[in-house]
């Protein structure tokens, strides 16, 4: 490639807070979180799309944000890690469970981790063991083996059966 | 880890997406979700020079069933599949979508990306293959329908010409009783079958086999077609011992493994066998109204 | 010097107190290397050799120099006068196997760096890596460690005689008389594969020159950069005390973040450009060229007698150590400090061979040593067992060490620091129903339907006496190990704590505030303790660091010493305030109290006193104590003997699968490992390394297996296809605890959480439970379902 390629000019929302860039076409979406918002919760692991490490959601979705470019995410919205907790810092129930249970050890993976579990009770508020399991299968983990882990989402899944109940009775 | 640089270019129809190829010639690569094509790209395997993205032209996401076909449009994507309730007799699309990678690429990852993609390894073909579907392909020439039998050439090679793209997906609705499963055999949750085998069967009332479909997976340069394992099938029981025997037998024939890391050919097409044996079973009890996780018969 | 005894049982040591470390890891604001700012970075990307052999003909780096923002692309060639070798830790003549962080002229494996692309962004750098071109004279690779050691075979290092780089044979009690004695010997072959621990988080650094002090800024995700510093000193030819190392949180270590070569050359660039050098290793990277587990083939005799009591044993164990000697042969005398394992019998020979191959270098791993060893005895073990037609279970628990004989003196002069071995097969026992699941396993065999049961058991020994290097290199008379610790009362009473430790998800920051709160009668959320470390901030010895399960002796040690020491100054501080006794003082809340009186002293108060120098002149000055804490360790023997750990940890772990007949499939059905290491300071912290042990070893059997091709290729250089486990394929775990407090550590804790290899040899011996009826003798740490296949094929044939 002789001349260098034009940029692409973007716009994200990235947990609540709209951003304009100039972006290469090949900026990764992780790289666009990591290095230019510098929002550096977000984790990579590998260079093959296996570990999950950069999770981060896509509208509802959770996604690899390694296995996109930055210039695909235009005009949509995302949340990572640092979205999580609301506003006034108050944590979501998955982070709590994390905590409680003793879901994290180096905590690499665990923003990755913390975000396809969003994905999973979004849409399975009160998943089986099975269902956890399966739902981050493509997040890696190297310290935990994941029994903690699926205690710590199950935990958000009772915690917020017992919100739902509260709210709804 | 990083990708060489390429030009972008974002279609705004398919139209223009098919124009800006034929013009780019074979330096631009289409780009819908992205999880195969940006993975190859990051290991500098493909390094396109310009891609033409098809991700944000609206209208392509849909699956939707009309009187002849389950239509899945070209950005409709793994996870729209699985999530989808699937009508019985297509429990099928559920078990392969499932099973593919894990769910963040579902999320991304698109049907007709990955059978255009064609790894020898994906889940989708054979299931493609055992439904008889078919794939609209839109192109600087026109339309044209190609069956997915006919689709697959060789190793990650299809029959799509430069500058063409899958439109649509299409896999043909019966009013007749129908029933089938997929099974895959990985040696890790979301990796790519050792061997996988899809089996569509449409029965009469009496349960016998009137019409059959077989796909193998990764068991040969292209997803396969048992079509001798499906004749077997023709005009007899599905559950009967004889008609099984027979119809493993075939199929196992009809694949042509290669020895890898995985396993040796004469373990992957004792694979092949016992996955057949074990989707046209599970397809027997579906259509006798049991509920079945294909995945926990591997 | 005794640092005294705490007056007050443990309030906080012993439960399991949520991580305070947690917060920014659940919350996205964990600092990790690559995650500071730096300004200016000049980012480092190597080109790595495609072939495990040849010479280096030529560097064509026209191409990629011309590159906007490549800034260079140096080679070996361009560090001659400033990088200086690493020579390998063995004696002559094989110490002049030189390690430097770039090859010379000639490549030894397949990932080898050759070169490095310094450019203004990482993408840059690829891209300036992607256009370098090595011209190579491609040479055949040697691959078989067993061919490498015939004479005269092809040499991996021309500078050397031989492709055996150490080689030793240790020999206790008399093995030949027992193995004379013997009413059966098994003998076997046994392969233990390359597998990796494969830390999330890849090995990573920066380092910033600072030209007007000299100082190297050097921040990197190292496991114990105090160990490192003389020899990156030594190789740049640089003041030892001009490097500073910080490390940050790091994403998981397991033994492979020891990047000592990277380091050094990363020091060289940033000197040379006066700007942040910065190195991000990649994913396949890691797996090409980081090192591996030891590889081992064992050729091994047990010599039994027929009622199952073990008499002796025999094995040649043959390390496939790959091309170059950074670490090993270590590895191989980790193996001996517990040789004997669980088991009482006291003639034992072991030989050594450190083989040189063209692979990737092996080195520290989880459980480093210890899951070699297990392999090889829990093996034969079922292997005897199988033969005598006994119990693999009773069959150890006939030979186990008896707790009455704890302190209990190895062969070998490892001094086990107690535990009830009996106690803990009867546990199992309990947790698990043998006749009942045989009784399946005979039920469902009539029906071709087959299940396995596995049993082992092993021991982590922990920390390492450096005397092990003695062991290699007779001429190396170093021994010890110790680590610092410092606690300071801060002017507004707070309490902060600083070690030479560097955690990687260990939780120290938690243990480490449960144990001063108890030794100061505070709560740990009064104590605040640094988090990573700093070498201009943190205490330290030369062994500082977090490898080998050292926290638990040494940073322990370290701790307590210091705030014993704390402790002692501030009751005398308070009594010399209140005209009181010594012994009428205690501690509590933050208080120092006078008992009789009720006048108390706050923590503050304590501090302004002292700093202010209102006291008496040895009480006077800032409220900190130091103190260093020496493991109770001497040298080797000249025969091998020594005690070489502290503690020694053990587990017992049992494996359930279920066979698929048809695919070959290994389910796991039930995973129950009972882990003793000693004194549990935090016990969930236990649980969760026990967890991670288990999913790493039960990974290595099952799923992750390193392996080169025929031309020395690693066809598993990617995470997809080297298969560390998932969620989706691991059960959860049953893990239990006995809990013998250690005889010789300050608080009772051993070392642990590594695993000792239970959990990989429990799998490998249910599988071969399971295929018993097919004769199948599984040789490989290792399986597949195609080779489970091919074992019932060939029972089948038979």
């Amino acid at each position: 490639m002789s001349e260098p390629v034009a940029k692409v000019a973007i716009r994200v929302v990235v947990n609540g807070v709209a951003h304009e860039h100039s972006v290469e076409p090949r900026l990764l979406l992780v790289d666009l979180l990591r290095e230019v918002l510098r929002l550096t919760g977000t984790h990579v692991g590998c260079d093959t799309s296996s570990c999950g490490a950069c999770t981060v959601l896509l509208g509802e979705r959770c996604i690899k944000s390694c296995t996109m470019f930055a210039v695909q995410a235009d005009g949509q919205t995302i949340t990572t890690v640092e979205g999580l907790a609301a506003a006034d810092g108050t944590l979501h129930p998955l982070q709590r469970g994390f905590h409680e249970e003793h879901g994290l050890q180096c905590g690499y993976c665990t923003p990755g981790m913390l975000m396809a579990a969003v994905d999973l009770i979004n849409h399975n508020p009160q998943p089986d063991e099975r269902a956890i399991r399966r739902a981050i299968a493509g997040n890696i983990c190297r310290c935990t083996g994941y029994h903690n882990i699926v205690k710590a989402i199950q935990f958000a899944c009772a915690e917020l059966a017992r919100t739902k109940t509260r709210d709804t009775s | 880890m990083y990708p060489s640089p390429f030009r972008y270019h974002r279609a705004a129809t398919l139209a223009d997406a098919i124009a800006r190829v034929a013009s780019a010639g074979d330096e631009a690569r289409i780009l819908a979700g992205g999880q195969s094509l940006t993975a190859m790209m990051k290991t500098r395997l493909a390094a396109p020079a310009e891609l033409v993205d098809i991700g944000f032209i609206p209208g392509l996401a849909y699956l939707r069933p009309d009187a002849d076909y389950l239509r899945l449009g070209a950005l409709a994507r793994h996870r729209d599949v699985e999530l989808a309730s699937m009508e019985r007799g297509l429990e099928i699309l559920h078990d392969a979508a499932s099973v593919i990678a894990d769910v963040q690429v579902r999320n991304r990852g698109t049907v007709c990306g990955s059978l255009a993609h064609a790894d020898p390894g994906g889940d989708w073909a054979p299931v493609m293959l055992a439904l008889g579907a078919e794939l609209e392909i839109v192109g600087p020439d026109g339309t044209r329908t190609v069956p997915v039998r006919n689709f697959f050439l060789d190793f990650f090679t299809t029959d799509l010409r430069r500058g063409e793209v899958l439109r649509e997906l299409r896999i043909p609705i019966t009013a007749e009783r129908r029933t089938g499963a997929y099974l895959a055999l990985k040696r890790r949750a979301g990796d790519y079958a050792i061997a996988g085998v899809a089996v569509s069967l449409v029965l009469d009332a009496q349960g016998m086999c009137v019409g059959a479909g077989i796909g193998l997976g990764n068991v040969g340069p292209t997803p396969l077609i048992a079509e001798e394992a499906e004749r077997r099938l023709i005009g007899n029981d599905p559950a009967a011992a004889q008609v099984i025997r027979a119809v493993v037998a075939a199929a196992v024939a009809a694949a042509q493994p290669g020895s890898d890391n995985h396993g040796s050919a004469e373990y992957k097409r004792e694979v092949v066998g016992a996955l057949v044996r074990r989707a046209l079973d599970i397809a027997v009890r579906r259509d006798h109204g049991e509920t079945i996780v294909a995945y926990d018969h591997v | 010097m005794s640092a005294g005894t705490p007056t007050q049982r443990p309030r906080w040591v012993g439960t399991s107190v949520k991580r305070k470390e947690d917060l920014r890891f659940i919350t996205g604001r964990g600092e990790y290397v690559d995650d500071r700012a730096f300004t200016r970075t000049l980012h480092v990307v190597p080109v790595r050799s495609p072939h495990a052999h040849a010479r280096i003909l030529g560097i064509n780096a026209s191409a990629a120099a011309a590159l906007p923002g490549v800034i260079a692309v140096l080679s070996a060639q361009d560090f001659e006068s400033e990088i200086g070798p690493v020579p390998a830790a063995v004696p002559d003549p094989y110490c002049r196997i030189l390690n430097y962080p770039l090859a010379r002229d000639t490549v030894r494996y397949v990932g080898e760096a050759v070169a490095v692309v310094v450019a203004e962004t990482p993408y840059l750098a690829e891209d300036g890596a992607q256009l370098v071109e090595v011209d190579y004279a491609a040479l055949d690779p040697m691959l078989d460690p067993e061919a490498a050691c015939d004479a005269g075979s092809q040499r991996v290092h021309e500078s050397v005689p031989s492709n055996i780089a150490w080689r030793r044979n240790f020999v206790y009690g008399d093995p030949d008389a027992a193995f004379g004695r013997a009413d059966r010997v098994i003998t076997r072959r046994l392969h233990l594969h390359r597998f990796t621990s494969a830390p999330l988080e890849t090995r990573q650094g920066v380092v910033e020159y600072f030209a007007a002090s000299g100082v190297f800024h050097v921040f990197s995700n190292i496991q114990a950069p105090e160990r490192y510093r003389p020899r990156i000193a030594a190789s740049l030819h640089i003041d030892p005390q001009s490097l500073r190392f910080e490390a940050p949180d790091i994403g998981g270590g397991f033994g492979l973040k020891g990047h000592v070569l990277w380091l050094i050359l990363l020091c060289a660039i940033a000197r040379r450009y006066n700007r942040p050098a910065k190195w991000v290793e990649d994913r396949t990277g890691h797996l090409l060229a980081s090192h591996h587990s030891n590889e081992i083939l064992y050729d091994a005799q047990l010599a039994v007698k027929a009622d199952g009591t073990i008499l002796a044993m025999r094995a040649r164990a043959i390390h496939d150590e790959g091309a170059y000697l950074l670490r090993e042969p270590k590895g191989a005398v980790n193996q001996l400090r517990h040789a004997t394992s669980l088991y009482r019998f006291r003639d034992l020979q072991m030989e050594f061979l450190a083989v040189l191959t063209n692979k990737c270098p092996t080195g520290p791993n989880r459980s480093y040593g210890k899951v070699q060893q297990t392999m090889l005895v829990e093996r034969m073990i079922d292997e005897a067992a199988r033969e005598l037609g006994l119990d693999a279970v009773e069959m150890r628990r006939l030979n186990l060490v008896r707790p009455e004989e704890m302190p209990y003196e190895t062969p070998t002069g490892a001094m086990y620091d107690g535990g009830d071995y009996p106690a803990t097969f009867q546990q199992l026992a309990t947790l698990f129903d043998f006749a009942g699941f045989r009784e399946q396993q005979r039920a469902l065999r009539a029906r071709g339907k087959h299940i396995g049961c596995g049993i082992a058991a092993g021991i982590e020994a922990s920390p390492s006496n450096a005397a092990m290097q003695q062991l290699i290199d007779p001429a190396d008379t170093t021994y010890g190990e110790s680590e610092a610790g410092l606690v300071r009362i801060e002017r507004d009473g707070s309490v902060f704590v600083a070690l030479g430790t560097v955690p990687q998800g260990h939780g120290h920051e938690t243990v480490v505030a449960q144990i001063v709160a108890d030794e100061l009668a505070a709560t740990p959320d009064d104590v605040q303790v640094t988090s990573g470390y700093d070498s201009w901030r943190d205490p330290s010895t030369r062994y500082s660091g977090t490898n080998a399960s050292r926290f638990s002796t040494m940073g322990v040690g370290a701790v307590v010493g210091a705030a014993r020491a704390m402790r002692e100054r501030l009751i005398r501080i308070g009594a010399h305030l209140c005209g009181g006794l010594h012994e009428d003082m205690t501690l509590g809340d933050g208080y120092v109290v006078h008992a009789p009186s009720g006048e108390r002293f706050s923590f503050a108060a304590l501090a302004d006193s002292a700093t202010n120098e209102r006291l008496s002149p040895e009480l006077n000055g800032a409220l900190e104590q130091r103190y260093v804490y020496e493991a109770p360790f001497g040298p080797a023997s000249s025969d091998g003997r020594g005690n070489f750990s502290l503690t020694y940890a053990y587990s017992v772990t049992l494996v359930t699968v279920e066979i698929d007949a048809e695919t070959g499939r290994i389910k796991l059905q039930r995973i129950i490992c009972i882990d003793d290491c000693g004194k549990r300071m935090n016990p969930m912290i236990i649980d969760g390394m026990v967890h991670g042990a288990i999913a790493h070893q039960v990974g290595a059997a099952l799923f992750e297996r390193i392996h080169y091709d025929a031309a020395g290729q690693l066809t598993t250089a990617t995470f997809k296809d080297y298969l560390t486990p998932t969620a989706a394929d691991l059960p959860s775990y049953e893990v239990h605890h006995a809990e013998t407090p250690s005889l010789f550590s300050v608080l009772g804790a051993k070392g642990g959480g590594e695993g000792a290899g239970t959990p990989l040899v429990a799998t490998l011996n249910a599988v071969a439970d399971a295929l018993a009826p097919f004769g199948a003798t599984l040789i490989e740490g290792h399986v597949t379902p195609a080779e489970v296949r091919d074992f019932m094929r060939r029972g089948l044939q038979k």
